[in-house]
């Protein structure tokens, strides 16, 4: 990202200041060494002056870019501290230890660089640097406020704009992310990483026509990136044509017989589909080359208990949790299917004994509140409301370690409905609708909490609502008769290699 | 068919009360054997096949003892011998005659529903059937025989239309009966895929008959009655012939609102349910989703089938129950007198039986405790998936609520053979066909004889039946409401012409009235005139004629 020469230039960018206690003399000398390259003079002479003046600053930083120089890089750390400690803030040190700490990616440099920013706001090198590291510690709202303030550095910099790119689909901004990954593939044309990284922003964008005319010329020169056939198939799904989805996800599996995400992908288009035995066959076919991936057992048992073979199911998510029991979805699962078994209690059973082992898991308090609402214990009985404060609590707890976890939020406005608490139903789905502005559920309690709440301004807003929930019904009965055109038929199992 | 999924409720500790109520099929006893023949016995093909039919307790003949009327259907190759609509003339000793062929009603075809009015005010209540293709309309002479006066009347059609539900409602309230007409689906046996075909013809992974989903939406009718034997067709000025998106089933006019107009509400198969508010100027506004009674508590669509309408927690209010398919819980609509409804499907317990497809239900009182129960038939539409999955069986039994009168209600195990014995079931009709002061129950069975199931109530609760006549209004009193005062409660009726699934109930007014002998009643008939009855004794039938005050009852009624 940042050679070691632009480095360079960056800390001679930086002023030695010829005030303090050194003479302009010995400091004008040693500088003079180090621009001729006699680098063991120059850190004699420091070295020396350093004996006479032990707190200038100066000198220390001098020494520091002697060191590492001459690739000593542990010592010339300790000169830069030494000078940082004699004068925090100044530049040509501060610079001199981000050059070496930043190659690695080392934290340390975080705090320097902003103390740079501190001292010049406007350094874009260092906004750059910030950003670059903000976001590979994940942190991309910083990440994105640095990569704006060094815009005009970045646009040459391929690797700032694939973290800036990759920063901005991270924080949903999905359509600025398009248009700096359109600038990554204008600037490295040859390269292949820009343009899938770009598809892969427009499929998450759900701009699925716009992927396909990025992914279509790859896939004329070249078929034999897996992962390129498996977006250019999502995105063909999308746009209705699944039988070229199927075609491509079968070349997918074909390329990387060992890579369980595209069996995965090939189960939720049967799933989807409805095409069920087709997707176990393929599962089946996974599971022969990759026995030990619990996503496997999971889509396969998802398989099953859409066809009602609830113990095949259970099994499956038995083999996954035991194969994995760090992931929490089998035990998810698993309880969905005792609940398809309409064996309620086993399941708020097993859901209270997962919840023991993964009690950070979202999902799985919202499967124990949904249990405990399903009970209908009378409100007005002590255990009633026990299992409904329970429940409470649990959607509570799943929305806090999930806040865009629609489904629990819907839940929520579903319970505050019927215990007439309609303010506070309506602030859930508005929260669900933040997330997912086409929840249905969230726009139906919506309109029932506002008939309720006895404000007429808010009940102004029914109308409307109602006509979006009739839109979006629409649009879904429209997208489910698109996507049922078409039914995953048998072919031979992919060959074990 | 198709809709949300969902699962069942935990039930609750039985409360350990006894039900005195129990059912005994007695049909064949009865001599109604004839089977009711709809599509394939052990497969079909097409959906035209799997909705089925309802069913009526008239009383045709005017004697005071309620008859049977049952629709029929046909197969794909044609229509075997005997495949008719079948009409029953009750011989007031506990059995039936059929009296098909004589009174004129022989008729084999896709028939759906039946709904009863008495349409040119002549005082004999007269048949609407819909079908697949042409809907009849029957007028009975009042000598024991009907006509067909579908074309003079104005109601033929000349393209293939799938009638579903109907009503007969006074919705301009001029005294004379109009009628609605929804329709399924736009289907055609050229162009309908076959099971198995695509997505949408598949359950469970097996092929089974397509539809409705993926097939285009009929669209509902509403035809003016002229007053000289003839109707109009004003469903486009009426704002209900507009294209809803909706595959229309049972259909019910009521006045949900208690406005003094009667309202429309149509179950909705895989869609949202509609419900038309009567303008006051010959329009109608759908309001379903925004009054609460469209779609699930989650805001699903819902596979619609029967309605059931009454007062379940005897508010004088009329509430809605409404059958789905399997896996998705039935619903109770609680009504705020409005029209406004809230969801107490759990909170009454309901949600805990969810295993069957659902069909002909009722919101009625079958112990006479004075707290009107639940009832709904079941039966399966995909009879070839039982083989592979036989936890999906065809023939299912009857599912029997009873109300504790607390807002919930508890599923009875057992209430007589005539419940638990399994079938395919779908219309049902309730009314007292013995006239001993119970509610029986008619039910239509595919490619089966009929049930009917006599209730031998045990106990001391006591019970008023109340037949209206309107004079100013139309004769048939179909939309004046009742509301009966007992033990300090109030419970509210109204005379309908369609509920359950496509099928009429004993157009007679049945209230349990429990421990209490007398009850207070009062009549707001569809004409705006009020009329109050107080401490009417228990124990009889009562008949009231508009404007006349109680009347001798007709024929030989008890």
């Amino acid at each position: 990202m940042f050679p070691a020469k632009r480095v360079a230039l960056f800390i001679l960018g930086a002023a030695l200041v010829a005030q303090g206690q050194a003479t302009k003399a010995s400091i004008a000398s040693i500088q003079s060494l180090i621009r001729a390259q006699e680098y063991d003079q120059a850190l004699q002479l420091t070295r020396s002056a350093l004996h006479e003046t032990p707190n200038d600053f100066r000198l220390w930083t001098l020494e520091g870019i002697v060191l590492s120089i001459k690739g000593s890089n542990h010592d010339a750390l300790n000169a830069f501290d030494s000078a940082l400690s004699l004068s925090p803030n100044y530049t040509a040190a501060l610079k001199g230890e981000v050059q070496l700490l930043y190659p690695t990616q080392d934290k340390r440099a975080l705090p320097l660089l902003k103390r740079i920013l501190k001292v010049d706001p406007r350094d874009e090198t260092a906004h750059e640097m910030l950003a670059i590291l903000e976001g590979r510690q994940g942190n991309c709202l910083a990440a994105n406020e640095h990569f704006l303030l060094s815009t005009e550095v970045i646009l040459n910099h391929p690797y700032s704009l694939e973290v800036y790119g990759y920063c901005l689909v991270q924080t949903r901004q999905y359509q600025k992310a398009v248009s700096i990954f359109e600038r990554l593939a204008t600037l490295v044309p040859e390269q292949t990483y820009p343009k899938y990284d770009l598809a892969v922003v427009l499929v998450g964008a759900k701009q699925h026509e716009a992927a396909l005319k990025v992914l279509e010329p790859l896939l004329a020169t070249d078929q034999s990136d897996s992962d390129i056939l498996s977006l250019a198939s999502e995105a063909f799904e999308a746009v209705g044509n699944t039988p070229k989805a199927v075609s491509l996800l079968r070349q997918a599996i074909v390329l990387s017989p060992a890579n369980a995400n595209y069996y995965i992908a090939f189960a939720a288009l049967c799933l989807d589909h409805e095409s069920f035995q087709v997707g176990i066959d393929m599962i089946d076919a996974g599971l022969q080359r990759i026995s030990d991936d619990p996503s496997l057992y999971i889509s396969r048992g998802l398989l099953y208990a859409q066809l009602a073979q609830y113990e095949e199911a259970e099994a499956d998510f038995n083999t996954a949790e035991h194969l994995d029991s760090a992931q929490s979805l089998s035990s998810y699962a698993m309880d969905l299917t005792e609940v398809q078994k309409n064996q309620p209690d086993e399941a708020l059973s097993e859901v209270r004994s997962q919840l023991k082992a993964h009690p950070d898991n979202p999902l799985l308090h919202y499967l124990l509140a949904k249990l405990l609402i399903s009970q209908g214990s009378d409100a007005d009985t002590d255990a009633g409301k026990k299992a409904s404060g329970e429940a409470l609590n649990s959607l509570l707890r799943a929305v806090k370690l999930k806040p865009d976890l629609a489904e629990a939020r819907d839940l929520l406005a579903s319970m505050y409905i019927r215990s007439g608490r309609y303010d506070l139903a309506v602030e859930q789905c508005r929260l669900a609708l933040r997330y997912s502005a086409s929840d249905q559920t969230a726009i139906y309690h919506l309109i029932v909490a506002l008939r309720h709440s006895g404000r007429s301004g808010q009940r102004e807003e029914i109308p409307t609502l109602v006509k979006r929930l009739s839109d979006l019904q629409q649009a879904s009965r429209q997208a489910e008769t698109d996507r049922k055109r078409f039914k995953l038929v048998e072919q031979e199992p992919v060959p074990p290699q | 068919m198709g809709g949300r999924r969902t699962t069942a409720q935990k039930k609750p500790t039985e409360s350990g009360r006894p039900f005195d109520a129990s059912f005994t099929d007695v049909a064949a006893s009865a001599g109604l054997i004839a089977p009711v023949i709809y599509g394939g016995v052990d497969h079909k093909e097409y959906i035209i096949e799997a909705n089925g039919c309802g069913c009526a307790f008239f009383d045709y003949d005017n004697d005071g003892w309620i008859d049977i009327f049952l629709l029929s259907g046909t197969r794909l190759s044609g229509a075997p011998p005997g495949a008719s609509n079948r009409l029953y003339k009750n011989n007031r000793d506990g059995t039936f005659t059929d009296v098909t062929g004589p009174a004129g009603l022989e008729a084999a075809g896709w028939a759906n529903a039946v709904c009863i009015g008495d349409y040119n005010n002549d005082g004999y209540e007269d048949l609407f059937c819909t079908y697949y293709g042409q809907n009849r309309l029957y007028r009975n002479l009042g000598n024991g025989t009907f006509k067909d006066v579908t074309k003079e009347a104005g109601l033929e059609t000349s393209e293939v239309r799938w009638g579903a539900g109907c009503s007969f409602l006074d919705y301009n309230r001029d005294g004379h009966l109009d009628l609605f007409v929804s329709n399924y689906v736009q289907f055609d046996f050229e162009h309908v895929p076959r099971p198995g075909s695509n997505v949408n013809c598949n359950w469970k992974g097996l092929p089974v008959t397509c539809g409705p989903r993926g097939l285009p939406f009929g669209r509902h009718s509403l035809y003016r009655n002229n007053g000289d034997g003839t109707f109009t067709d004003v469903s486009v000025e009426s704002g209900i012939g507009k294209l809803w998106p909706s595959y229309g089933m049972t259909v019910v006019a009521a006045d949900f609102n208690e406005d003094g107009w009667p309202d429309i509400y149509v179950a909705c198969d895989s869609t949202p349910s509609l419900l038309f508010i009567n303008q006051h100027d010959g329009t109608f506004k759908e309001e379903g989703v925004e009054r609460g009674v469209a779609l699930s508590n989650d805001g699903a669509e819902q596979a619609g089938m029967g309605v059931g309408v009454g007062d379940y927690d005897l508010d004088g209010h009329l509430d809605i129950f409404k059958t789905h398919f399997a896996e998705d819980t039935e619903v109770l609509y609680k009504n705020d007198g409005a029209g406004n409804f809230d969801d107490r499907t759990l909170q009454a317990k309901l949600g805990v039986e969810i295993r069957f497809t659902s069909w002909g239900t009722g919101i009625f009182d079958l112990d006479n405790d004075g707290w009107p129960d639940i009832f709904f038939v079941t039966g399966g539409v995909y009879p070839e998936v039982e083989k592979k999955l036989p936890q999906y069986p065809d023939k299912c039994p009857r599912i029997l609520f009873r109300n504790l009168g607390n807002g919930t209600f508890e599923e009875i195990a057992n209430a007589g053979p005539g419940v638990t014995t399994p079938h395919s079931s779908r219309g049902c009709a309730f009314g007292d066909f013995d006239n001993d002061g119970d509610l029986d129950i008619l039910i239509l069975n595919m490619n089966e004889p009929p049930s009917l199931l006599r209730n031998d109530l045990k106990g001391i609760h006591h019970w008023l039946k109340v037949k209206l006549v309107g004079t100013k209004s139309n004769r048939s009193a179909i939309g004046a409401r009742v509301l009966t005062r007992y033990s300090g409660r109030v419970q509210a009726q109204e005379v309908l012409s369609q509920s359950s699934f496509y099928s009429c109930n004993d157009s007679r007014l049945h209230f349990g009235l429990g421990q209490a002998t007398t009850a207070d009643l009062v009549i707001r008939w569809p004409s705006g005139v009020t009329e109050k009855y107080p401490n009417v004794k228990c124990d009889q039938l009562i008949t009231i004629r508009e404007g006349h005050a109680i009347i001798p009852n007709m024929g030989w009624a008890r």
